[in-house]
């Protein structure tokens, strides 16, 4: 190898990428040594073998070819992965652990500034003629949260109970979202029959509410936020608003006072 | 899947491995068990090693997806990397296999007590394109920017154009070309050292 060569090497190693002149530089070092052009010409090849594996075929039933003893030996095999999941060490839990702590410290310096930030004002937990005092609680407004939007739009409301349990209360199901004008006082849940306490786990509750603002949510999305894996209350609120965020918009997060 | 056997869509699937949900997990075994079980089968007549290869090839892959190394574009893009993705991982256990049949029998193992050698179909995995493929893998994930790595996967297995890979992950066209060039560097630069390329 010349010195030439060992000047050009990192050129010719990422030859996709260079400019006209470099390229130009390269092609004729190439066309002169064999021992550089046989180099790329072994990358090369390194790189189509992996794109000569073929991907798995897509297909409703691959094993619709196997013999009924593989079939059996399959499902046994799924089986015993569905059984031992857990069993199995969690990959590098560990690495993550500076950025989490990164985010909680961040997310507490700036939680104020993402607050003012939200599509909502006078949010609060329960109508505020009830809270003022003015007016016997009527069904139903005691509990769910009363706001004005700054811009109208399609809320959605979240509730998780004190056992983590999490219920759409807005829109509700069935009813397809309606859009809200901005600065009127709404109350959510809508009706005045509060089914939804029925079969609540006792404890603090949450509230969590986030405004599409562009087009209505999709009720499949929304549906899909609650499928939440058992854990904490608090794992649980977290889960919902990071998913409500994605899905909906920036969520703001009420916990009812009454029912610490 | 939910208890009621509903099938969430893929991003949701997706965004549940990436929390390590246990529901996701689930999701994701059952839905893919069988198509990994099947191209286990063409490789080897051992139900042992077909059991392995699966369970291996379905826990790494959603640990890749936990440690962000899948990056949800379009509908479809999931399961379109699972069926790249999951071919790699399964000849990976094949040729950690191999290697290992072939010093049992070079220290004098009694060549009754080998098993059954792979039933592969395919005569071009052979060990030498077993060890190709082990090495990319391998010196990709030894790229230290992480950056660097997540395009060159999306390059390299999804052959996606530059313009697609800033657009699905979000980062300027130029940023991008900067990251696959110095990528490109180190994992050509790893791959000439580890297959010996330069003799």
């Amino acid at each position: 190898m010349t010195s030439e060569c060992t000047r050009l090497r990192r050129l010719i190693l990422v030859e996709e990428d260079l400019e006209a002149q470099e390229l130009s530089e390269v092609r004729r070092h190439l066309q002169s040594c064999s021992a550089c052009r046989s180099l790329r010409d072994r990358v090369l090849t390194v790189e189509d073998a992996v794109r000569a594996v073929a991907a798995l075929p897509e297909t409703p039933d691959p094993l619709a070819a196997s013999s009924e003893v593989e079939r059996d030996q399959a499902r046994a095999s799924l089986s015993a992965l569905l059984a031992a999941p857990a069993t199995r060490p969690s990959p590098r839990w560990w690495r993550p652990l500076p950025l989490a702590l990164a985010a909680v410290v961040a997310l507490a310096v700036f939680w104020p500034a993402l607050q003012s930030g939200a599509p909502v004002r006078d949010l609060r937990v329960g109508s505020p003629l009830v809270l003022r005092g003015g007016t016997p609680a009527p069904a139903g407004e005691t509990h769910g949260v009363s706001l004005r939007l700054k811009k109208p739009g399609y809320p959605v409301l979240v509730h998780i109970d004190g056992g983590g349990a999490a219920r759409l209360l807005h829109p509700t199901a069935g009813a397809p979202p309606a859009l809200m004008a901005e600065g009127r006082l709404v109350l959510l849940p809508t009706g005045d029959a509060p089914a939804w306490r029925a079969d609540l786990a006792p404890g603090p509750e949450t509230y969590l509410l986030a405004v599409a603002t562009r087009e209505p949510p999709d009720p499949a999305q929304l549906r899909a936020l609650l499928a939440i894996a058992a854990g904490t209350r608090q794992e649980a609120i977290r889960t919902v608003a990071e998913r409500l965020s994605a899905t909906v918009g920036k969520v703001s997060r009420c916990d009812d006072p009454s029912t610490d | 899947m939910t208890g009621d056997g509903e099938r969430h869509d893929e991003q949701v699937l997706a965004a549940g491995l990436r929390s390590t949900a246990p529901w996701a997990r689930q999701e994701f075994f059952v839905a893919a068990h069988d198509a990994v079980y099947a191209y286990a089968c063409r490789l080897t007549r051992d139900v042992d090693l077909r059991r392995d290869w699966t369970h291996d090839c379905l826990l790494r892959l959603a640990g890749e997806v936990a440690e962000g190394r899948f990056v949800y574009r379009r509908p479809g893009s999931f399961w379109a990397w699972f069926r790249t993705r999951a071919p790699f991982v399964v000849l990976d256990s094949l040729r950690a296999r191999r290697r290992l049949e072939s010093r049992e029998l070079s220290t004098g193992t009694d060549p009754d007590d080998v098993p059954d050698p792979p039933a592969s179909d395919d005569p071009r995995l052979d060990l030498e394109r077993l060890e190709i493929l082990h090495a990319v893998n391998a010196c990709l994930e030894h790229l230290t920017n992480p950056d660097q790595r997540r395009v060159l996967s999306l390059l390299l297995f999804e052959e996606m154009s530059y313009e697609e890979i800033a657009v699905s992950i979000g980062r300027p066209l130029n940023t991008v070309r900067t990251d696959i060039r110095r990528g490109r560097l180190a994992l050509r630069s790893c791959l000439v050292l580890r297959l010996g390329l330069e003799r």
